[in-house]
């Protein structure tokens, strides 16, 4: 059984069409790559 | 294992999950997609095409500051030949649909608003405005289709998480709403009366085709209202842009993927062909190497024929020694008889004719065949020499004379091994015999060919 008061607060708000400057700028955007470079380069592996 | 080896299948990890994605989005699993490509990205974000078909996705689903976030890192990092710049160019160009689609979004917030004050009928009204223009908005279809059901309007309920299931079959939230939605009563009973009304709706349309018969050729004015007309143009509009994109990204990637395939058929095709020439060469190159095999026999057998030593002029040589031999020339003809094999030859005739030879010339008798050898040698004909102390050794094996001008014969011959040899036999075998200390004396000369 649902519980409707619950689930209606699982509905965020949605940006808006101005916020997708912030939208971009914030997003992290650090992908398994990267990692694995950070962590080539902190053993002395450098950039393959 | 190597951070480049790593990297590498970094890579080809984002690209099965970028074709995980697209088949998903394919099949309308769009909740699916999103997380295949969403994984895509977290590999490799530059991975340009699966963060385009992202994009793609969100703005299927109605959230279009996601898809334009996407397509506009996609630009950003990829500037040349990016299909993303298209989207948004033409998202650039309808800016008033752009407005009205945003205006919807404000709708969906200030509803999110108005629940929170408790506004519950007007956050209804502000996301049935905000659905009726944003088709495609599933979060808010979502909210209403909720909402409904926490009201008791089962039939509006069902009607609006139809909707959104159309939209993304397979998303989890939509898919539970409608299961809880069907365990109601109220559920049960609105599909009740759909039937009823489906069955009273056949039942008219039954009675209205006779009616029609009646009225065919009465024209009955019809009546829209002004505003419908550029509604209808805006929604064909929007459509057509998204149909042209799902259609480039879900369309194109397999008419693509179907022309590789076919490339990949056409080479498996031409290696099979080749495969198959291959094989017809080796089974070519294999019968030339048999037919070369037959050709050495039969020459090797030819040979045996035509050859210095062959049966031919085995048939030759006792052909003119018979001749030779009927002339009166005995020597002559026991000349021409030692020099024949008569092993080559298993013709009863040959055999017969041979050894009715051999009587005649008394080739049997060893006094004959040794003295014959002697005048050979003293004539120097060495070879024949040669043939008949061979023969005056087959009678008489314990002959050391025979062996010993067999190995001057050998020595005049040019043959030293063979000399040295014989020699060394004598040396070996008769070591009284009168003349060994000659035969010391040539072994010491041809030394050179001891063993």
């Amino acid at each position: 059984m649902i519980d409707f008061e619950e689930e209606l607060k699982r509905f965020a708000p949605a940006p808006e069409v101005d916020q997708t400057a912030e939208t971009v700028i914030g997003r992290d955007m650090t992908d398994l790559t990267d990692l694995l470079l950070q962590i080539a380069s902190q053993n002395g592996g450098g950039r393959a | 294992m190597s951070a480049q080896t790593a990297q590498e299948k970094l890579h080809r990890l984002s690209l099965a999950y970028y074709n995980e994605g697209l088949e998903q989005a394919r099949v309308r699993n769009l909740t699916g997609a999103v997380g295949s490509l969403q994984m895509s990205l977290r590999c490799d974000k530059y991975n340009k095409d699966a963060r385009n078909l992202l994009g793609l996705v969100y703005f299927a689903t109605g959230e279009l500051v996601s898809a334009v976030s996407e397509w506009v890192i996609s630009t950003d990092e990829f500037p040349e030949d990016n299909i993303a710049a298209e989207y948004l160019a033409r998202l650039q160009k309808h800016d008033s649909w752009l407005d009205r689609m945003n205006g919807c979004i404000r709708k969906y917030n200030q509803a999110l608003r108005q629940l929170e004050s408790g506004e519950e009928d007007v956050a209804v009204l502000s996301l049935k405005s905000c659905v009726g223009t944003f088709k495609n908005f599933l979060r808010a279809l979502q909210l209403l289709g909720l909402l409904y059901m926490k009201r008791g309007e089962t039939g509006r309920a069902l009607k609006i998480l139809k909707r959104a299931l159309e939209i993304d079959p397979g998303n989890p939230v939509s898919q539970r709403y409608m299961q809880e939605l069907k365990e109601t009563e109220g559920y049960r009973r609105e599909i009740r009366r759909v039937r009823r009304d489906k069955r009273r709706a056949a039942e008219a349309s039954a009675s209205e085709t006779e009616a029609d018969a009646y009225r065919a050729d009465v024209i009955i004015p019809t009546y829209r209202e002004t505003g419908m007309l550029w509604k209808m143009a805006l929604v064909l509009v929007a459509g057509l842009i998204l149909g042209a994109m799902i259609i480039y990204y879900g369309v194109m990637p397999e008419i693509v993927r179907g022309v590789k395939r076919e490339a990949a058929d056409t080479v498996i095709s031409y290696n099979s062909k080749l495969a198959m020439k291959d094989a017809e060469r080796e089974g070519l190159e294999f019968e030339v190497s048999q037919l070369t095999q037959d050709v050495e026999k039969l020459t090797a057998e030819l040979e045996t024929y035509t050859g210095d030593d062959g049966i031919i002029r085995n048939y030759n040589q006792l052909l003119e020694c018979v001749a030779v031999y009927l002339d009166g020339n005995d020597l002559a003809a026991m000349d021409l008889f030692v020099d024949i094999d008569p092993s080559l030859v298993t013709y009863e005739g040959f055999t017969r004719t041979y050894a009715s030879l051999e009587r005649a010339l008394g080739i049997g008798d060893y006094g004959r065949m040794y003295q014959a050898g002697v005048t050979a040698y003293a004539s120097g004909r060495h070879e024949v020499c040669i043939a008949y102390l061979k023969r005056a050794l087959a009678i008489a094996p314990d002959s050391a004379d025979a062996l010993y001008y067999i190995a001057h014969a050998y020595e005049k011959n040019g043959q030293p091994q063979e000399a040295w040899d014989t020699y060394d036999r004598i040396k070996r075998d008769f070591p009284a015999y009168a003349k060994i200390g000659e035969v010391e004396a040539r072994l010491a000369v041809l030394r050179d060919y001891a063993h």
